[in-house]
């Protein structure tokens, strides 16, 4: 699986599910501070990407990911 | 096929939701801990199921029994009594009710929900009762948890509706149950406005009710008590 796979999918994501605005979507950009997300949807999002990506992620990742980029690298060492 | 685990299946309560889900077409897993022979001869009156054997006052076994289950829905209904008046009402009395009603609850909500999570369209329904919301004299202990039951609901319901999981709660008044063959229903009925006492089923048809109808209510509690407590 490629980076560029994964931000695609989260972007993806984040817009469709989330009603994340897609020029909110930059490098850095922290999902509660910017993104305007809270703790639950944290988890939901873990949960659509793990279905989506197919990938190990539990629902208790999302207490380590604040922002984008390092979501992409939780992804990354469990793809 | 829909999958229902019932925790507490072999009481009264839990047996008349057991065959309410079994009867609607469910997978139903038949939770027992000291009473497998019964949970057995459930299931042998069932089409479609298991018996689970579990612990809820250890969560070892509880996540070790349920944490695997990928279910639609959880009914919540393992229970205990301990009666005693609070002045004479021993450490290990309020302890294990506590622990098995309110801390088992937890235990078995907290191992099963993730899948809810990743599954959605589910619901949980907890088995809470009238001691609750009115309180009753000799069960501070069993009334703790009770009302302790109606808030988990509120709460957790607050935190799923957003993964389609609804979450409600029963709350059973007086029902023939070995809970309450000892006491004298005679006397108690003239406070019941329906003048008598609740059988199993009419619980358990609300339960199937709140888990496979009620897809707009969620955080509610429904009163069974036949008007004995408004």
């Amino acid at each position: 699986m490629t980076e560029e796979l994964v931000r695609a999918t989260l972007k993806e994501v984040l817009i469709e599910e989330f009603e994340v605005e897609e020029d909110e979507i930059v490098e850095g950009a922290n999902f509660f501070e910017d993104l305007d997300m809270d703790s639950l949807d944290a988890i939901d999002l873990i949960v659509m990407m793990d279905k989506k990506l197919n990938i190990d992620l539990k629902a208790e990742d999302a207490q380590k990911i604040r922002t984008i980029d390092e979501f992409v690298t939780l992804i990354m060492t469990r793809a | 096929m829909r999958k229902v685990l019932v925790t507490g299946a072999t009481g009264a309560i839990g047996e008349a939701c057991v065959r309410a889900f079994a009867d609607a077409g469910y997978y139903v897993y038949i939770h027992y801990r000291s009473q497998e022979a019964k949970a057995q001869s459930m299931l042998e009156s069932i089409q479609n199921g298991e018996i689970v054997y579990c612990d809820v006052r250890d969560g070892e076994s509880v996540k070790s029994a349920f944490g695997e289950l990928d279910l639609d829905v959880l009914v919540n209904n393992a229970g205990i009594t301990k009666d005693n008046l609070f002045f004479w009402m021993k450490d290990e009395e309020w302890t294990d009710v506590i622990d098995t009603n309110l801390n088992g609850m937890y235990r078995v909500t907290k191992a099963v929900v993730e899948k809810m999570i990743v599954k959605k369209n589910c619901a949980i329904v907890n088995v809470s009762s009238v001691s609750g919301i009115a309180g009753n004299p000799g069960q501070t202990n069993y009334s703790t948890t009770k009302g302790g039951i109606i808030a988990f609901t509120k709460a957790l319901a607050l935190e799923l509706g957003r993964y389609k999981i609804r979450v409600n709660c029963v709350a059973p008044g007086l029902i023939e149950s070995e809970m309450t063959e000892s006491l004298p229903l005679k006397e108690l009925k003239k406070g019941i406005p329906l003048r008598r006492i609740g059988k199993p089923e009419d619980v358990s048809e609300v339960v199937l009710f709140l888990a496979d109808k009620a897809s707009y209510i969620t955080a509610e509690t429904i009163n069974i008590s036949g008007g004995m407590v408004r």
